[in-house]
């Protein structure tokens, strides 16, 4: 009894914990949405797990057109996180074009965008398109032949990404409800493209138009998909805006609270804080010490850290590879975690243990990749030059077997050519002889 | 001259032609050996020559034998000084027998050491 | 300016003066022919050098072209590292990735040089920069060229003629189109060397003196280390030997030169680590080889001749040489074939057939030196002795000893090569010097002899004695004249054509004064400016040594040609799609292109015009995604406006070239100035994988920076065609073209 109660008290203490994470690039949040289409008190709740995740929300209403929305101020981003609920109108998508949430975005904000079936927000559209996401266009929603309740639920399988959504004990939810308007998506195939939540076998999208061809069929649809651009900056879509309502929330509670926490940055942000190569031995000598030739030993260490909510912990993994690459990878190498880094104890040590450069000179690239659907994305690269062996570096020739018969006969030759210039220096007598005998010949 | 050069000619076929060469070879040799009946010198000359001929020979013969050239450079260098050093012998040979004019036995004896300490230089640069 | 003409005229007719100073013997005859002769030699060393200068005058001190750039760096290096380092140095700044290994594959001789007398200069107290002595490296060996010309023509057959051949080579245009100040080329001492070499080798086989075959190998081994074209020694010394032995006229003398030279001088080329074991195995150098063991065998014949009757030896002989060259030739072609030789370069081909390069290796071919010579060029290079040259030739066999033959051979093989490729011209120039030099010495042997005049009474009668004085003097004096007129010519071309760096551009302005086009300089200063200093830049191998040089970037391909596949790289690059160039590129970590366009300016020799060797050379590793034939348009022509063919306009080449032309003009109508033909906006497609970062002042150099990959991961078209799209474009209601996720 007292080991469950302690249990609970451990629940009780992640949760707040969990309640309390932040997120690893800031908190300025900033709501846009449109009284005409919704009313942001049927989200009170939504707003309130924000303000539990402490973010420090804006939120803008964009019927009035005078409104402005300034995303920058000069090139200073004002926001980290911007989220979009559906808005209408030709005004917001001057004021919110899609060619500013992409630079909003490039510039590593993060995005959450939400769409409705009987809205066509255009922007938002362009800028999911631009990601390789293609919501279906109005008028068309999403229903699923074996649910005849108007409110579509979705199941924990359809769930495709571990790292966003990792289906635990804790959470009690084994499906969430989307409401009766869902747009499905397809996606292209991007590899940065996270998709989140797929549709059922059983589903498809249709109009009010029965001509209409469907936009997407069974599984092909997705209702939730994030995407993570190169410089890790993260964008999520969501098919629904009830599935974030109140009346929704407890059941969608878990679902949410993962999906702000990977698009908002609380979560799967790993970072190399130290990347380094240098000879393998005792005094491990650095490349600017001593350049590499071909066939050097070499070590290649990386160090991985990972934010918790909270603070940086060591990022611990089996499938973090080096690459030796030059055009080609020559080497790629699966590196082995050493433990927490002696320099920097909230990142985890990785090293290639000593390996042996290739037999060829030329630039080389040391490169870490590690690029996990979910995970922001380390890439490290150094490019550094192997040279050839110096004309004293080859074996030198007594040191060849070998070349004891050439060195031999060389000093024989250089020894009796000595002795021979002796000799004949000491036999002048003969020369008078040798010419005499000549003529006589001749 | 070398014996060397004379084995080459050996395998001639005709009989008549073999006669020749038998006879050629012969006088040749005869004239030889009168040649450095006398000159100690010569004689002198003729031995070391015989002595970098085996050692070129057996050389090759090695790496003939061991199938591998592999410290290429240190055989060249081997070789090469061999058969330089019997060159220049030649030379200082054909100087001492038949004088050029304008240079004097003393003189051609100067310069074939210098060509030779060039020579050993290089050769032992080059097996380093 | 003419005060340089008056210097050079001054040599000769100080040579008349010292002729006719010969006539008049008196008391002080060999003082005053002395100091006379010293007198010539400072007037030659002035004249040449100063000949040289012309481009520092004009330009500045700077150095000239592209090899030379090359050189230049390397011998800072050397200058700024240890020789230890200089001789294993790998260059990691130029063929990226591959790297150079630049210690290995250059001839150090010039380097090595200037570096010594840089040092020897520091340590008699004369800091001078190593660019100084760099840009006069060249005029400075010229003067050591005219007189190691002199004593070689003064083997072949007197001082008169060696003089005026010490003149000639001093100022003849062939010989300072590559050696003018700032032509830090390895020509520069080559030439020098090879006059050397040649001299002792002369004096060697006259003398049949060991130390001076020695002294050949040693110039031999300097001008292996200096120089590529040292294989033109290492064949035409056997080539001579050979012929002298076809002759007839073997002696114990040619034994002993030609021994001492090849052993001493086979085994020391050896020691430079570009070269290698190539004088074993390379058959360029089998000749060499062959004679050498031909010697032995004559040698030994000759022995043997001495001793048996003169009929058996000629069967004798007639025997073993067919046997002899029957295992010779069989062995040749069974190392060739067993590939423990190697196989014949294409650059040997190239010299036997003119078309064999332009058919297989389009490298070899698209180097401007290596096309065939034009008549003009010939005249322009030597002016009148050109015509001087066979009269010369024809004299040689007049009195037909060793060295007459030496200067026959040396003509007759040069000229042919000469015709082939036009970068021999600079190895037959010198034979020209020396033959005409002879020629017209012997001339004035005869007709600037005017003691008939101070003797007329044991001639014979006046009148005849007046003929032949009017006759003399006519003679004389057009061939004075003659001599007046090649100065004057040698002025004006090597002030005209040979003096232009290259790297900046004389022109005129409207007002008829001297403009420079500094394009060049302009943008390598840019890149060593605004660019990282890992940045690698792309652009065609013309222009790699001076990039390196100049703007001390890392380069992807260079003048030094040594990888055709690399080479092939750049090429596709330039004449694929910008899709896929941009990944080609992008693959090889470049940040910039860089491309020469002579369209604004009229200026040939641009990227556009080599575009088609670009294309040959890429075709050569990808015919099937490189097509020459699709560059042309149906008519077979080579076009670049509105009617260029489709894949010309989608190259990356054409559009970085033409990018924002039309602009340029009022009109919109772009004419560009080289093709003659207009290009308009509308037939240029937009750069989307590229951003201009900068154009020089007249456009001659245009740079281009590949953008960043696409952050979303779009392709850099959807990119481009995203942001020209208008910002109220409204989502598309229509179902995506893509790849579906699987």
């Amino acid at each position: 009894m007292l080991g469950l109660r302690y249990i609970q008290l451990l629940l009780v203490l992640v949760c707040s914990i969990l309640a309390a994470a932040k997120s690893a690039v800031g908190s300025r949040t900033l709501v846009v949405f449109d009284d005409r289409v919704d009313d942001l008190s049927t989200y009170s709740e939504f707003f309130n797990l924000l303000k539990d995740h402490e973010f420090d929300v804006t939120t803008l209403e964009l019927s009035d057109k005078s409104t402005k929305i300034n995303l920058f101020e000069r090139d200073t981003r004002l926001y980290d996180h911007l989220i979009l609920f559906p808005v209408k109108g030709k005004h917001y998508s001057k004021q919110l074009a899609a060619k500013k949430l992409i630079r909003f975005n490039e510039d590593g904000g993060n995005v959450l965008a939400l769409t409705v079936p009987q809205v066509s927000s255009d922007p938002i559209h362009l800028y999911l398109n631009q990601l390789g996401i293609y919501p279906s266009p109005r008028t068309q929603s999403l229903h699923d032949l074996f649910q005849d309740s108007t409110d579509l639920l979705f199941s924990v399988e359809q769930l495709e990404n571990e790292i966003v959504y990792s289906n635990s004990n804790e959470k009690q939810q084994d499906s969430f409800n989307f409401g009766e308007s869902v747009s499905a998506a397809l996606l292209d195939n991007r590899e940065q493209i996270v998709p989140i939540l797929q549709a059922s076998k059983t589903s498809f999208t249709s109009g009010n138009k029965s001509r209409e061809a469907s936009w997407t069929d069974g599984s092909q649809g997705y209702v939730v998909a994030g995407f993570q651009n190169l410089k890790n900056a993260r964008s999520t879509w969501i098919g629904s805006v009830q599935f974030l309502s109140n009346k929704h929330f407890k059941q969608n509670q878990d679902l949410i609270n993962e999906l702000i926490s990977w698009t908002l940055q609380e979560k799967a942000v790993i970072k190399a804080t130290e990347v380094n190569h240098r000879h393998s031995g005792d005094n491990q000598t650095s490349y600017d010490e001593l350049p590499y030739k071909v066939t050097d030993n070499v070590t290649y260490t990386v160090s991985l850290t990972q934010w918790d909510g909270q603070k940086w912990v060591p990022y611990v993994s089996d499938d973090v590879q080096f690459e030796l690459r030059q055009i080609d990878p020559y080497y790629r190498i699966t590196m082995i975690p050493q433990g927490p880094s002696p320099q920097d104890p909230t990142s985890e040590l990785y090293s290639t243990g000593s390996f042996k450069l290739p037999n060829r000179h030329g630039m080389f690239t040391f490169v870490t990749d590690y690029k996990r659907s979910g995970l922001s994305y380390v890439h490290e690269a150094d490019v550094k030059a192997i040279r050839h062996l110096a004309n004293d570096e080859y074996p030198r020739s007594y040191e060849i077997s070998n070349a004891w018969v050439y060195l031999a006969s060389i000093a024989t030759v250089i020894i009796s050519f000595i002795a021979f210039v002796l000799f004949f220096i000491s036999t002048p007598a003969s020369l008078s002889e040798g010419v005499s005998t000549e003529k006589k010949t001749n | 001259m070398a014996p060397v050069m004379q084995k080459k000619k050996n395998p001639v076929q005709k009989d008549d032609i073999k006669k020749d060469f038998a006879e050629a070879i012969n006088l040749a040799l005869t004239s030889y050996k009168n040649q450095i009946k006398n000159n100690r010198k010569l004689r002198l000359i003729d031995i070391f020559a015989a002595m970098l001929v085996f050692i070129g020979i057996f050389q090759t013969a090695f790496v003939g034998i061991i199938q591998d050239n592999y410290p290429f450079n240190a055989f060249l260098a081997g070789f090469i000084i061999c058969v330089g050093q019997f060159v220049l012998l030649m030379c200082l040979r054909l100087q001492l027998t038949h004088p050029f004019e304008g240079i004097s036995k003393s003189k051609a004896f100067g310069e074939f050491v210098i060509a030779s300490l060039i020579l050993h230089f290089t050769c032992l640069h080059f097996i380093n | 300016m003419s005060e340089i003409v008056e210097k050079i005229v001054v040599p000769d007719n100080a040579v008349t003066a010292n002729e006719e100073s010969k006539v008049t013997s008196g008391k002080y005859v060999s003082f005053i022919q002395s100091s006379l002769k010293t007198l010539i030699f400072i007037a030659i060393i002035v004249a040449s050098i100063s000949s040289r200068l012309f481009a520092v005058v004009r330009f500045e001190s700077i150095i000239h072209e592209f090899d030379p750039w090359f050189n230049y760096r390397a011998t800072q290096y050397l200058v700024n590292n240890s020789f230890k380092d200089f001789l294993n140095w790998f260059d990691e700044r130029t063929w990226y990735p591959l790297g150079r290994v630049t210690g290995g594959t250059l001839y150090p001789g010039l380097m090595t040089t200037s570096a010594f007398i840089w040092h020897a200069l520091r340590k008699i107290g004369l800091p001078v920069d190593i660019r100084n002595i760099c840009v006069l490296f060249a005029p400075a060996f010229s003067a050591i060229t005219a007189y190691v010309t002199y004593k070689l023509t003064c083997e072949l057959k007197d001082q008169k003629a060696g003089l005026l051949a010490a003149a000639f080579i001093g100022i003849v245009p062939g010989y300072i189109s590559r050696s003018v100040a700032g032509s830090y080329d390895n020509e520069a001492i080559a030439i020098t060397l090879l006059m050397a070499t040649f001299m002792f080798w002369i004096k060697g086989l006259k003398q049949g003196s060991i130390l001076n075959s020695s002294f050949a190998a040693l110039c031999y081994f300097y001008m292996v280390s200096a120089w590529g074209g040292y294989v033109f020694i290492t064949n035409l010394i056997p080539f001579h030997v050979f012929c002298l032995i076809l002759m007839g006229r073997y002696t114990a003398k040619i034994y002993v030169a030609y021994n001492t030279w090849f052993v001493i001088g086979t085994i020391a080329s050896m020691q430079i680590p570009f070269v290698g074991f190539l004088p074993i195995k390379s058959n360029d150098h089998m000749a060499a080889l062959g004679v050498f063991g031909l010697l032995q065998l004559v040698a030994l014949g000759d022995f043997v001749k001495t001793k048996i009757s003169e009929k058996k030896f000629k069967l004798i002989m007639w025997v073993s040489v067919i046997l002899i060259m029957v295992i010779g030739v069989a062995g040749l072609f069974a190392l060739t074939y067993l590939g423990l030789i190697a196989p014949w370069t294409g650059r040997f081909y190239s010299l036997w057939d003119t078309n064999y390069a332009r058919i297989h290796i389009p490298i070899i071919a698209s180097v401007s030196e290596h096309q065939p010579i034009t008549w003009p060029a010939f005249f322009l290079d030597t002016h009148f002795l050109i015509w001087l040259f066979p009269a010369a030739v024809f004299l040689m066999f007049m009195d037909l000893k060793n060295e007459h033959v030496f200067i026959i051979v040396y003509s007759v093989l040069c000229s042919y090569f000469a015709g082939v490729m036009v970068r021999l011209m600079l190895t037959l120039t010198p034979v020209i010097c020396i033959s005409g030099a002879v020629a017209l010495s012997k001339l004035f042997d005869i007709y600037l002899d005017f003691s008939p005049i101070f003797s007329t009474k044991t001639t014979g009668t006046k009148k005849s004695s007046f003929m032949t004085v009017l006759t003399r003097g006519l003679v004389s004096a057009s061939f004075v004249y003659y001599l007046y007129l090649f100065v004057h010519h040698c002025t004006w071309v090597t002030q005209s054509a040979y003096s232009s760096p290259s790297v900046v551009l004389p022109s005129q302005n409207r007002d008829g004064s001297m403009a420079i086009i500094d394009d060049y300089r302009e943008a390598y200063y840019w890149l060593r400016m605004n660019t990282d200093y890992d940045a690698k830049i792309a652009s065609w191998w013309d222009y790699g040594y001076q990039i390196g040089g100049m703007a001390d970037r890392t380069t992807l391909v260079d003048n030094n040609t040594w990888n055709n596949t690399h080479i092939a790289i750049v090429g596709k690059a330039m004449a694929s799609p910008e899709e896929v160039s941009y990944e080609l590129l992008k693959e090889h970590d470049v940040d910039y292109v860089l491309i020469i366009f002579g369209g604004v300016l009229g200026f040939g020799g641009d990227d556009i015009n080599k575009f088609l060797w670009m294309i040959r050379i890429a075709e050569g590793i990808w015919p099937e995604e490189v097509k020459e034939r699709d560059f042309f348009v149906n008519q077979g022509e080579f076009r670049v406006d509105s009617q260029a063919s489709e894949t010309m306009k989608k190259s990356l080449m054409y559009k970085m070239s033409y990018n924002g032309f039309a602009d340029l003009f009022p009109n919109g109508q772009g004419q560009d100035r080289v093709r003659q033909q207009v290009i308009t906006a509308d037939d240029v497609e937009n750069l989307d994988y590229f951003d201009e970062v900068f154009s020089s002042e007249n456009w001659l150099v245009r740079i281009y920076k590949l953008k960043d990959l696409d952050v979303e991961g779009r392709d850099l078209s959807d990119v481009a065609e995203f942001e020209r799209a208008k910002n109220t474009k409204r989502s598309s209601n229509k179902k995506p073209q893509i790849e579906l996720r699987v």
